[in-house]
């Protein structure tokens, strides 16, 4: 798990321009500092889906139109969740108080590192099944936030890594992402889902600026 | 349960695994569906040697229930009755057990200490009325959580209590807590026994249990998984032979009480019954020891530790000010700067006339121990204002204080006693303090005696000789110190002392607490009482534990003042507008002291920094500047408002604020970062930001609008899920009739939809939510 500064630098909003030492400075602080109280949790389960992303054995389901799409040459998908644990949380709550700056770049250093530890758990998934699809959460294009407590059941995130789900579908610790993975037997041809089917398809900054997700 | 062994049972849940629950079938129901299976999975246990059962209620409370079609009254009573007709005709006996609640608690999350405790008393209730035998808290991770646990279940019921929580390989819990705060905190609410369970094999378990008979004499149960599940195949991969050959060596720790958890079948339970048969239970005597906790760091008094004072309203203006206005943000500050300094412990008092103390102090210790890890001490003189504070405290705390007098010892040691923390007693009486050192002592023996009467421990008694001041009673600085060290020879307790009071009255304060506080340690002061931002005082304590021979080879003296101090380069004189751009604070602060000498506060206010601060966040909105840079601007910009408020206060000129604004995220949301830059930047205009936080309900925004009679109000939610506490929030206000202008915010927000919900404007950054308060609030 590494932290990437120039994520750091595109979740604070950077577009070019003068940065000052103590900047760069506060960066490399917060990153140490974020490395070392991280503890990096995970844990996935392999399903069986049919059609209608029925989970094998089970009585759930993926909910939504979009996932069946980003799923349609899959017949098995691995549900994951992974955390970079609470410790981090103290850590930022802390800055708050003392120093708004370096608290908004010690929680973009923690957002860069929950989404490098994915990169990894999603690599290791590959090293087993070499035809994976993208990450695919709750909440993305039509697949409803609510689904996170399905993940929380299904794989039992509290237990086996510490992560739950409020009543608002909030996950915490707040650094942790659930996500469907779709195992395809052949490689897979990617196609990009549009922004019509989004929730956030008003709001998203992305789109403010003419530009996408990606996904 | 003293010289035995008590062999529990095994897994529930593998067991049904093996009988064919399905992935997210909730296995509790299956006590109601089919009773007989669960019945007969216990009868193989209790055949297989099980002394006590645990019922199949792991996660039988009312939230995870919810959606199953069952109440927990229903599943906890059908689940007994399963575990009692297993146990027919045989001497074992049924535990409930009862799981962590699946949702985390205050502060990180939404479920709050009072309502997890509800929880928790429904399940208890239930099982004492079907007849169980003991209450088992298993898996636990959050001491928090434990605490509404125990608590429920000793209030609610006479059964014994065991609680077992569960750790990762780096000995913490997944919410922070270690194994010597559980046991230290554990202890003092006064568990059965104590434990671990879950996660992990008994090899990678084992050091966990050494770690657990060193810090209690309770006795300690240990219920380990059958080791790791397998990567290729489904199972765990620790056999029952092996399992039993690592259980031995924990049997030999002096554990006694001993089963197995996830992936354990009855055949592990046969094989540690013969192992114990063929064994007696080692006897275990632990060295007592002086020590407290917050739910993640505990600090055993083996040495000196600091006491924060600056937590306390007494002789401080600003601080009774931040009190009464509700000002929690500067008792955060006051709180992350000791310990940034150097204080091991934080004495909280919220004593004013004019408040309500028992509500600021609850409110007090549950925001502190949101942020900072280190123990309190509770400061109070009202006994109903303590129990309040040590109910929803996570740990162990201090009590400070009681003293010589029998009714106040009477009315504050059960207290102390039920919630299990240590005690100040100051040695004095309602005759005043006595000015020999042998009276004092008499005191604090008679401190002692009461103390040792309602059963806490003499570790947990921590004794103030009082600090008078030289100026007016120089004779008796000596009885202090006199009766410090006969208090530590002649009844081993610890001792406290506040010191800044010897100075009163004299010049060089300083000077005269640096030394009293040199010669205290050396009359073997454990605990002094200082501020410790004051850098002589943390000072004496460094040289001291050099010369004592207690900082061996004088390691953390060198490595503290060998550094070359960096010698800060005096604030380069500039205009206020580019240190405010550039974000530098020292001199924004020079250039703001500077322009006084010749401008009006107020000028300076509306002609130089508002119009930096637009100029800033102008560019910020072009992308010019990136957030950290805007949020520098504010801090420096900040600081130069201090100086500004200073001067005005001073001259008793009229007060900086141009109106008051309330700030909240909404119920059910816990994300405020965004809030709090908003807060940032709201303040730099001089606005008065009452915040209340995150997660809060409708009615505290309608309630606190109308009281503090705010006109504005920001609402921020984060997730499609909690615009529907932000909706409802807008409703009540609109409701309750109070003439104000709701403003929002959020990245799941847009114009139309805010409108919708009926606010009255929609900010997309914190640049806006200034100008519309400008609009809204403005001259």
């Amino acid at each position: 798990m590494k932290i990437d500064k120039s994520e750091v630098l595109r979740y604070l909003g950077y577009r070019g321009g003068f940065v000052e030492e103590e900047i760069y400075g506060n960066i490399d602080e917060c990153t140490e500092k974020i490395l070392k109280l991280s503890t990096p949790r995970s844990t996935y389960k392999i399903f069986e889906i049919d059609e209608n992303c029925r989970l094998s054995s089970s009585d759930y389901r993926l909910d939504g139109e979009d996932i069946k799409i980003h799923l349609r040459s899959c017949r098995r998908c691995v549900l994951m969740a992974a955390t970079i644990g609470i410790g981090v949380e103290n850590y930022i709550k802390q800055l708050q108080i003392t120093d708004m700056a370096k608290a908004v770049i010690a929680d973009s250093c923690a957002t860069a590192a929950i989404e490098s530890y994915c990169d990894e758990v999603e690599s290791k998934i590959k090293e087993a099944y070499p035809y994976i699809t993208e990450r695919f959460s709750p909440g993305y294009g039509d697949m409803p936030i609510e689904m996170q407590k399905t993940f929380a059941v299904l794989l039992d995130t509290p237990r086996k890594i510490g992560l739950t789900v409020t009543e608002a579908e909030v996950l915490l610790p707040r650094k942790s992402v659930t996500a469907v993975i779709g195992i395809s037997e052949t490689e897979i041809k990617e196609t990009k889902r549009s922004c019509e089917s989004c929730n956030l398809k008003n709001s998203c900054s992305y789109r403010r600026e003419g530009k996408n997700c990606g996904k | 349960m003293e010289n035995k062994f008590l062999i529990l049972d095994g897994a529930m849940g593998t067991m049904l695994q093996k009988n064919g629950i399905k992935p997210g079938q909730h296995p509790d129901v299956l006590s109601v569906t089919d009773g007989e299976l669960i019945t007969s999975i216990h009868r193989s246990y209790i055949e297989n040697g099980a002394d006590v059962i645990y019922t199949n209620t792991f996660g039988a409370n009312e939230y995870k229930l919810e959606g199953s079609g069952y109440t927990p009254e229903e599943v906890i009573s059908a689940a007994v009755r399963a575990a009692k007709k297993a146990c027919e005709g045989t001497s074992t006996k049924v535990a409930l057990d009862i799981g962590p609640i699946g949702q985390l608690l205050e502060p990180s999350g939404t479920l709050s200490f009072e309502k997890a405790y509800e929880i928790f008393k429904r399940e208890v209730v239930c099982g004492v009325e079907n007849g169980v035998d003991l209450i088992v808290f298993e898996t636990m991770t959050d001491l928090y959580e434990v605490k509404a646990a125990v608590l429920a279940a000793k209030e609610n019921s006479d059964l014994p209590v065991f609680v077992t929580m569960t750790y990762e390989k780096n000995m913490r819990t997944f919410a922070g807590c270690d194994i010597r705060s559980a046991a230290i905190t554990l202890e003092g609410l006064g568990v059965d026994a104590v434990g671990i369970n879950c996660s992990l094999g008994p090899d990678d378990i084992y050091p966990m249990a050494e770690e657990l008979c060193k810090y209690t004499s309770l006795p300690i149960i240990v219920k380990p998984n059958a080791g790791l599940p397998n990567l290729d195949k489904d199972g765990y991969d620790i056999s029952p032979e092996q399992f039993a050959a690592y259980m031995e060596k924990i049997l030999d720790l002096g554990v006694t009480i001993v089963g197995g958890c996830c992936g354990t079948t009855p055949e592990y339970i046969k094989k540690i019954k013969k192992l114990t048969e063929a064994k007696t239970p080692v006897k275990r005597s632990i060295e007592p020891f002086s020590a407290i906790c917050s739910g993640s760091m505990s600090v055993v008094i083996d040495g000196v530790k600091i006491i924060g004072e600056r937590i306390n309203p007494t002789g401080k203006k600003l601080f009774k000010q931040a009190l009464i206005e509700n000002n929690t943000d500067y008792i955060l500050s006051q709180a992350v700067t000791q310990t940034d300094a150097g204080a091991d412990i934080l004495d909280v008092n919220v004593g004013l006339p004019e408040i309500d103390e028992k509500e600021m102090m609850v409110r007090t210790v549950k925001i502190l121990q949101a942020v900072v890890s280190v123990p309190l001490q509770i400061d109070s003189s009202d006994p109903e204002v303590i129990e309040a504070a040590l109910r929803v405290y996570n740990g162990k705390a201090i009590v400070n204080s009681v003293n010589g007098e029998t009714a106040v010892l009477d009315r504050i040691l059960p207290i102390v006693k039920k919630y299990g923390c240590s005690v100040v007693g100051l040695t004095m009486d309602h005759k005043g303090i006595p000015l020999l050192a042998e009276e004092r002592f008499g005191i604090a023996k008679k401190i002692l005696d009461k103390a040792l009467a309602y059963g806490i421990k003499k570790e947990d008694v921590y004794i103030d000789c009082l600090t008078l001041t030289a100026s007016a009673q120089q004779k008796e600085v000596c009885e202090t110190l006199k009766a410090m060290k006969l208090v530590k020879e002649k009844l081993g307790l610890k001792t406290v002392l506040g010191v800044s009071n010897i100075s009163f009255g004299l010049p060089n304060r300083e000077l005269i607490n640096h030394s009293f506080l040199t010669l205290a340690l050396a009359h073997g002061l454990d605990l002094p009482i200082i501020n410790p931002n004051i850098e002589s005082m943390t000072d004496a304590v460094a040289a001291f534990n050099v010369l004592y021979n207690i900082d061996k080879n004088s390691e953390k003296y060198i490595s503290k003042y060998s550094e070359v101090k960096t010698v800060t380069a005096p604030a380069v004189e500039m205009p206020i507008d580019y240190a405010v751009l550039k974000g530098l604070k020292s001199e924004a602060r020079a250039a703001a002291e500077k322009l006084l000498e010749t401008e009006d506060a107020m000028e300076i206010v509306n002609s130089r920094l508002i119009p930096a601060l637009d100029e800033t966040g102008n560019l910020f909105e072009k992308g010019k500047l990136f957030l950290p840079q805007l949020l520098r601007s504010a801090a420096a910009a900040q600081e130069a408002f201090e100086v500004i408020k200073a001067r005005l206060s001073k001259s008793g000129g009229e007060k900086l604020s141009k109106g008051k604004i309330i700030l909240a995220t909404v119920k059910g949301d816990v994300h405020d970062i965004g809030k709090n830059i908003v807060k940032v930047i709201l303040e730099n205009y001089g606005f008065d930001v009452i915040d209340l936080g995150k997660d809060v309900p409708p009615e505290k925004v309608v309630q606190t609008a109308i009281n503090e009679k705010v006109t504005l109000i920001g609402l921020s939610a984060l997730m499609t899920t909690t615009l529907r506490s932000m909706e409802e929030t807008i409703k009540q206000l609109r409701q309750s009739g109070h003439t104000c202008k709701i403003l929002v915010g959020g990245a799941v927000l847009t114009e139309d939809y805010a409108m919708k919900i009926g606010a009255d404007y929609y900010a997309k950054d914190a640049k806006q939510s200034a100008d519309i308060a400008k609009i809204v609030l403005g001259d």
